[in-house]
């Protein structure tokens, strides 16, 4: 990996990061006027780990305080707020948003010591874990959702292992959060840990040596589940199946997570642009076209720097450095075949929208389409965060 | 559900009249949206909100089509709250829903801190029938052009102020 040029993309995701925060404390998606100019809880809880992960303790905080604010009456995190914190969702619900803002609230905590802060929204983090818990089912242990980390309900309206993996490693922190100040966190723990033993056991595939996608579950009351009209199993491999590791619900050394990434690697891998792709080319959902996308390839790439595999994490990371465009990430890329393909299917099949138009129309704008590349929505902030966290780590382990 | 959610709007209005059952509808919606907290629907153009496909399409279809046609009952109701709310700021109605819906999107707008939703067009999910409100584009400082745009590709077209 060309070490100047990592530092260069680091120095410029930070201050991507820096300047997309609205001074309310909610981060961007894309900066205003592009595609995602709202916060999503996803992405704007994995900007609040960035900013942990490079000291800024404060714009991590301001970000923690915009989402615990903006909680809805039930104790859900919406899908997406504007800079105000209204509620802008479009789409049904994603779980995962509240084991990412637990999960990011816990590593805070953990950065800072800051009791104060926890003590001050400690109602608003048992509505948000009660919220997770009514949607357990006792039956298979897990968290069920509509959407996950694609917002694709077709694979993963279920018991999904990102949601899982989110809420779970959420759940463990409020549980390590609340033994800290005292308070009576027991149920919690036992919730974390019958997640956990969900993941371990439905989630996982000895067979298959990996991790699984998904338990398809149309409704989280289904008793017995095997008698739910959606019952089947997604088993395909799909970037997301890292998410044990991710939020700590299982060691990267584990052999599980050792396995379910080299199947990553060997299936999702691009041969012809390198980069990892998120899922098999054959769901057909990637907005202009299949291709790697940077945030997962880096997410993998912390996987292999905390195995101390150099080689490997030097190329998933050295590859999210050589495909920046000015030291600015995409969401993902494609070749123009490819782009030409998806437009097709899209067009053919009466999907078009006008949004996608106007995507459509950015990208070819982009100077990198002259070399033969679509560069698809640049640039995405979540990107530049995983970024952040992936290079830190790799500097801590190897530099 | 919601097919026999419509029948039971059916049956009520028979036993209690179509004033009773707007109120009614717009009571579901107001306390849903209590429940939702503050928000605002639709994707956002150009200053506008649009809903791209009702949410109660495909079990208003159904039901219509079980029943065999679209009840007398529902067409008093429809009757009686584009009366009521005749006005610049609407709603327009094309079905039941519509009222619950509305009441949804204006208690959670209310609780966003905004002061008035108007409906500017709406076109029936089971007709395809166009319904658009002069006085609420008047309103809105939009150019009609600009909303016969949207509405090729939208199925409510809403400002919030």
């Amino acid at each position: 990996m060309e070490l100047k040029e990592a530092q260069k993309l680091y120095d410029s995701s930070v201050r991507i990061v820096k300047e997309n925060q609205h001074k309310k404390g909610g981060f961007y998606a894309s900066p205003p006027g592009t595609r995602y100019p709202y916060i999503y809880a996803r992405d704007h809880s994995i900007d609040v780990l960035a900013a942990i992960s490079a000291g800024m303790k404060k714009e991590a905080k301001k970000g923690l305080k915009f989402m615990l604010d903006f909680q809805k009456p039930n104790g859900e995190f919406a899908q997406r707020y504007d800079t105000d914190g209204n509620d802008r969702s479009y789409k049904e619900m994603q779980i995962d948003g509240n084991g990412l803002v637990l999960f990011a609230l816990g590593n805070y905590y953990s950065a800072t010591g800051d009791t104060d802060f926890v003590e001050e929204y400690w109602e608003e983090i048992l509505a948000a874990k009660q919220f997770i818990n009514q949607h357990h089912n006792k039956e298979v242990g897990l968290i069920h959702t509509i959407n996950s980390i694609h917002e694709f309900p077709a694979y993963e309206h279920g018991f999904e292992i990102y949601a899982n993996s989110a809420c779970c490693g959420g759940l463990f922190e409020v549980a390590k959060m609340g033994k800290s100040l005292g308070k009576k966190v027991a149920k919690t723990e036992k919730l974390a840990k019958r997640v956990k033993s969900g993941i371990e056991t439905a989630l996982w595939s000895p067979r298959r040596h990996s991790f699984i996608k998904n338990i398809r579950i149309k409704d989280k009351h289904s008793n017995p589940l095997g008698y739910d009209p959606y019952s089947s199993v997604v088993t395909d491999p799909d970037g997301a199946e890292y998410a044990p590791a991710y939020f700590g619900v299982v060691e990267d050394s584990d052999p599980k997570m050792r396995n379910t990434a080299r199947r990553l690697h060997n299936e999702l891998w691009d041969k012809e642009l390198g980069g990892l792709n998120r899922y098999p080319e054959n769901w057909n959902r990637n907005n202009g076209g299949y291709g790697p996308w940077i945030h997962f390839t880096a997410m993998l790439a912390k996987h292999y720097t905390r195995l101390s595999n150099k080689e490997m994490a030097d190329e998933y990371l050295g590859w999210c450095v050589e495909r920046s465009y000015k030291y600015m990430l995409p969401e993902h890329i494609t070749t123009i075949d490819r782009f030409e393909l998806w437009k097709e299917d899209y067009s053919n099949g009466h999907i078009m929208r006008d949004d996608k138009v106007v995507m459509m129309d950015n990208i070819k704008k982009h100077p990198m389409w002259k070399q033969g590349l679509a560069y698809v929505t640049i640039p995405l902030i979540w990107p530049h965060a995983e970024y952040i966290i992936a290079y830190n780590e790799y500097r801590k382990e190897f530099l | 559900m919601t097919k026999a959610f419509l029948l039971g709007v059916n049956e009520l209005e028979k036993m209690l009249g179509a004033e009773t059952v707007v109120e009614w509808l717009e009571s579901i919606g107001s306390k849903s949206a209590e429940w939702e907290g503050p928000g605002i629907d639709g994707e956002d153009y150009n200053d506008l909100n649009c809903i791209h496909v009702c949410p109660f399409l495909g079990k208003l279809n159904e039901f219509v089509e079980a029943y065999g046609k679209l009840p007398s009952s529902h067409k008093r109701i429809i009757d009686f709250a584009n009366k009521k709310y005749a006005g610049s700021e609407g709603p327009i109605i094309s079905n039941v829903c519509c009222i619950l819906h509305y009441a949804h999107w204006k208690k959670r707008a209310e609780l966003a801190g905004k002061k008035e939703v108007l409906h500017l067009a709406n076109k029936s999910p089971i007709t395809a029938e166009e319904l658009i409100s002069q006085e609420a584009i008047k309103k809105s400082k939009h150019k009609p052009e600009e909303i016969k745009t949207l509405f090729k590709n939208n199925t409510c077209i809403i400002k919030y102020v």
